[in-house]
């Protein structure tokens, strides 16, 4: 059970594991476009910003394919392995899954908006929502952790690095993933 | 129950070698001083493995299959068994 939760990659990879994810990744998808909730960067949630349809289902293709080649890269480097990109690529995607319920979650959050100023006086000014979304975040930050910790045992097994190699080079991938994910969504919404 | 091959000296771990073999049948008795080659070395469940990996023509993909694990588990695992015998041919070599 824990190996299926944590580490389903032991049984599941390359095409198998990429078709799940992608399936995954649309439905999460489908639940954002529904309830205006953007996954602007690789494990980031933003509710409230009305945008086309297509950049609901843009994003985490972005986020997806920004963590996946920085890690493609390093494995390429470091690991002795004959690495294939379609495991990397599968088992990132199918790490992604945890997002949906994330989403799911993000869906009660109390309150939206653009403004984070605003936001946070609304919420020091109103005791219910502050607990309201201490509750909520009590389910949302698990999910989270879960994301990060399928991302990193993906990219363990897909390309056999363990030990201080693998998670050096994991957080390396995840700061340049933030970042280009961050940057190109930014620049597709200023068009 | 399967008895495991002793291949490293209990006493002071260096690799134990073949001091004398024998005939089943006959009970002819061979003595003398053989190397142990690296794959009889290996763990059990290391042997087991190539074992199946020949029987499988080498094919990782067909092994993952018969293992019902994914491809990159059983590419690990191979590549462990591969470390493992460059570690045992390393004594040997020197």
């Amino acid at each position: 059970m824990k190996t299926w939760l944590f580490n389903p990659f032991k049984f599941i990879a390359g095409n198998k594991a990429l078709g799940i994810g992608i399936i995954a990744m649309f439905i999460t998808a489908l639940v954002c476009l529904f309830n205006i909730i953007h996954l602007n960067g690789i494990i980031d949630v933003h509710i409230g910003r009305q945008t086309a349809a297509w950049l609901y289902f843009t994003e985490p293709v972005i986020d997806w394919l920004s963590l996946v080649l920085p890690l493609y890269i390093f494995g390429r480097i470091l690991s002795h392995s004959s690495i294939r990109l379609v495991d990397v690529a599968g088992t990132s995607a199918l790490a992604r899954y945890p997002m949906f319920f994330t989403v799911v979650f993000s869906v009660f959050v109390p309150i939206s908006g653009d403004d984070p100023k605003k936001i946070l006086d609304t919420i020091q000014s109103n005791t219910t929502l502050a607990v309201q979304l201490f509750v909520i975040t009590i389910f949302i930050i698990p999910c989270v952790v879960w994301t990060v910790a399928l991302m990193y045992n993906a990219y363990s097994i897909s390309t056999n690095l363990k030990g201080p190699k693998a998670v050096l080079s994991f957080i390396a991938s995840f700061v340049i993933a933030e970042i280009v994910s961050k940057t190109v969504i930014y620049e597709l919404v200023h068009l | 129950m399967l008895r495991k091959l002793p291949h490293v000296c209990p006493s002071c771990a260096s690799p134990l070698s073949v001091k004398s073999l024998c005939c089943s049948k006959c009970h002819t008795e061979v003595n003398g001083e053989f190397e142990l080659p690296p794959l009889a070395r290996l763990e059990n469940d290391d042997r087991q493995f190539i074992t199946d990996f020949v029987k499988s023509s080498g094919s990782l993909k067909l092994m993952a299959e018969k293992m019902k694990l994914s491809y990159p588990t059983v590419r690990n695992m191979l590549d462990d068994v591969i470390a493992r015998l460059n570690e045992l041919e390393k004594p040997l070599k020197s």
